[in-house]
């Protein structure tokens, strides 16, 4: 044999294996928009704020956890809202809407702004499902950012059980439902506003910053609602509180009471917070598909 | 038989009250196709129709047999798109985004990653494979546009302006890169408004002003008839008037002379005729009926 080498021209050598078609689409899409929320495979400073958030989620809850294990004589009613699935989503519930304002943009944005979304109208991509991807990869990671933490509390809050961490676990159980149910209703009910922000945002700062003034903005509006008021405006307003609206939902599932909500304020039902979520959710579904059409 | 690269039937799209494409109709074969036009004239829209991406007002397409409006899917599984601006990530690397777009296309992921390595070496990317694309010049840009558009291995490739902004050796290179698809069995079309660049890369031609087709044929059929420049010393009308009364199309500008014949040798013609009438010979030579020449007349034909 000859000690050279021998260099061959291979050309272009066409694809004949299998083709996966919208199915292997909708992955590819979900994975790169995974990858690309979480600043993976990017330059380092894209990773800095979705970590960042990330970390101020689990690091406290996990910070709960180690201390139930090292001190002794923590008991569930000595760590305040980390004593308490319901309680918790009042912290990790603020800090989702950071993290799904930064998510949203992040993938939406851009493509539109770059013209990226021009290389997805030539191949076999209809407008809904680049939208459905967005949105399952949105879900996905709000639904994670929001379920670790109350996971890691959920297994300490268990820890503490006088009658051991199986019985702690056992006992716990039955709220998993309302965690879960709750931490849907903040997925969806911050999630669809962040869509129908980053549906029309220039720029993903532009697009994160008005979505997060906007939702703490309805927050505070809804907050200056009178307790107790009959007026017919206030009992218009209160369910447009995009904020507190997963909060109702929370004291829903969780059969307790918040005089501080809106709807609590205004005599209503904390169900309606969820109607409203899912209208919003809907007429967001109805713009992002109408906007989207003329693009891909 | 395989049936032709796009046909358009009526086809017609509308913004408004803004007509963009009007009634175009006609059959486009396979091959390396020039869409030649001046800005404005419809051919981005022309693309997007066909690509799906807009719904005609009017009329149908079919591309590669298939119906634009309800074989969308189908359709752009078998197409490549190269868009005149944009289309690619700052924050992306050129292997990564082009692994995502055979993806996109439905390429399993290992074969993905081949062919990205594969088309980004044929664009002359390899070694730039892993910069992010908000690191490269125009010209890097544009290949890595077109080696997107060819990763999943489509049967056709539309080309929108893909020379544009790039400098002359950047164009070279580019012009030779298409030149090779046909090479590939990839079919091309390339929509651009320098008639240069699609003479040397293309070999049918659809010239499309005002939203209407002017012309739908093969580039080596533009000059019909075999044309011959001549120059005489005197008699230069007795010599058209002859000229013309054995059959032949004549253009006289003083003493010179453009002859096309289409059933007889124009050299044989022209110096049967010049002998007749004793008109000395200055010059003799072909006339070159170049892709400009054409698009001018047609164009002001049309207007």
């Amino acid at each position: 044999m000859s000690a050279e080498g021998t260099v061959y021209d291979l050309g272009y050598t066409p694809h004949e294996g299998p083709r996966l078609g919208r199915v292997g689409a909708f992955r590819a899409m979900v994975v790169d928009g995974t990858r690309r929320s979480l600043g993976l495979r990017r330059k380092p400073w894209a990773k800095v704020l979705p970590w960042a958030l990330i970390a101020s989620a689990i690091v406290p809850a996990a910070w709960f956890v180690a201390l139930t294990f090292v001190i002794e004589g923590v008991t569930v009613e000595d760590v305040g809202p980390f004593g308490s699935p319901s309680e918790f989503f009042e912290v990790i519930g603020s800090l989702s809407i950071l993290f799904v304002a930064l998510v949203t943009s992040i993938l939406l944005v851009p493509d539109r702004r770059y013209g990226v979304l021009a290389i997805y109208a030539s191949r076999p991509v209809r407008a809904v499902d680049y939208l459905l991807a967005r949105a399952a990869t949105i879900a996905v990671l709000t639904f994670l950012y929001i379920i670790i933490p109350q996971a890691i509390l959920f297994f300490g809050i268990s820890a503490l059980n006088v009658n051991g961490m199986w019985a702690g676990l056992s006992e716990n159980a039955k709220l998993i439902p309302e965690i879960l149910g709750t931490t849907v209703a903040f997925v969806v009910g911050y999630g669809a506003p962040a869509f129908l922000v980053s549906l029309y945002g220039k720029r993903v700062a532009m697009a994160t910053g008005i979505y997060v003034v906007t939702m703490f903005m309805t927050g505070a509006l809804s907050d200056a609602i009178p307790r107790a008021s009959q007026l017919f405006v206030f009992k218009v307003l209160a369910p447009l509180s995009l904020f507190f609206n997963p909060f109702s939902v929370r004291d829903w599932l969780f059969d307790e009471v918040d005089a501080a909500m809106p709807l609590d304020r205004v005599d209503l039902e904390p169900w309606i917070g969820a109607v409203v979520i899912v209208v919003f959710a809907v007429i967001t579904a109805v713009l992002a598909v109408r906007q989207y059409r003329k693009e891909i | 038989m395989s049936p032709p690269l796009i046909e358009l039937t009526d086809l017609s799209q509308a913004y408004g009250d803004f007509v963009a494409l009007s009634g175009l109709s006609g059959t486009i074969p396979t091959g390396s196709i020039g869409l030649v036009g001046s800005n404005g004239a419809g051919k981005s829209t022309m693309i997007k129709v066909l690509l799906g991406i807009l719904r005609p007002s009017g009329g149908s397409a079919a591309v590669l047999g298939l119906s634009v409006t309800e074989e969308t899917i189908a359709m752009r599984a078998r197409v490549g798109y190269m868009p005149e601006r944009g289309g690619l990530p700052a924050d992306q690397t050129a292997a990564d985004f082009m692994i995502y777009a055979a993806e996109l296309a439905g390429i399993p992921h290992k074969a993905a990653k081949q062919r990205a390595s594969d088309v980004l070496t044929l664009v002359g990317l390899h070694e730039e494979r892993f910069r992010h694309f908000g690191d490269f010049s125009t010209g890097m840009l544009q290949r890595a546009l077109l080696a997107q558009a060819i990763v999943h291995d489509p049967e056709l490739v539309f080309l929108d302006e893909p020379l544009a902004g790039m400098d002359p050796e950047g164009r070279d290179e580019m012009l030779s890169l298409i030149g090779r698809l046909k090479g590939f069995g990839i079919h091309t079309l390339v929509s651009s408004h320098m008639l240069n660049d699609i003479e040397t890369t293309c070999d049918w031609i659809v010239m499309i002003e005002g939203g209407r087709i002017i012309r739908n044929s093969a580039l080596d059929t533009l000059a019909e008839g075999e044309t011959v420049q001549v120059e005489v010393l005197q008699n230069a009308e007795l010599v058209e008037a002859e000229l013309r009364a054995r059959g032949a199309a004549v253009n006289r500008e003083g003493l010179r002379l453009e002859v096309t014949t289409t059933d007889c040798d124009p050299y044989d013609l022209i110096t049967q005729v010049l002998a007749e009438t004793g008109a000395g010979l200055q010059m003799l030579r072909p006339s070159v009926t170049t892709l400009e020449d054409v698009y001018l007349s047609e164009e002001h034909g049309s207007g």
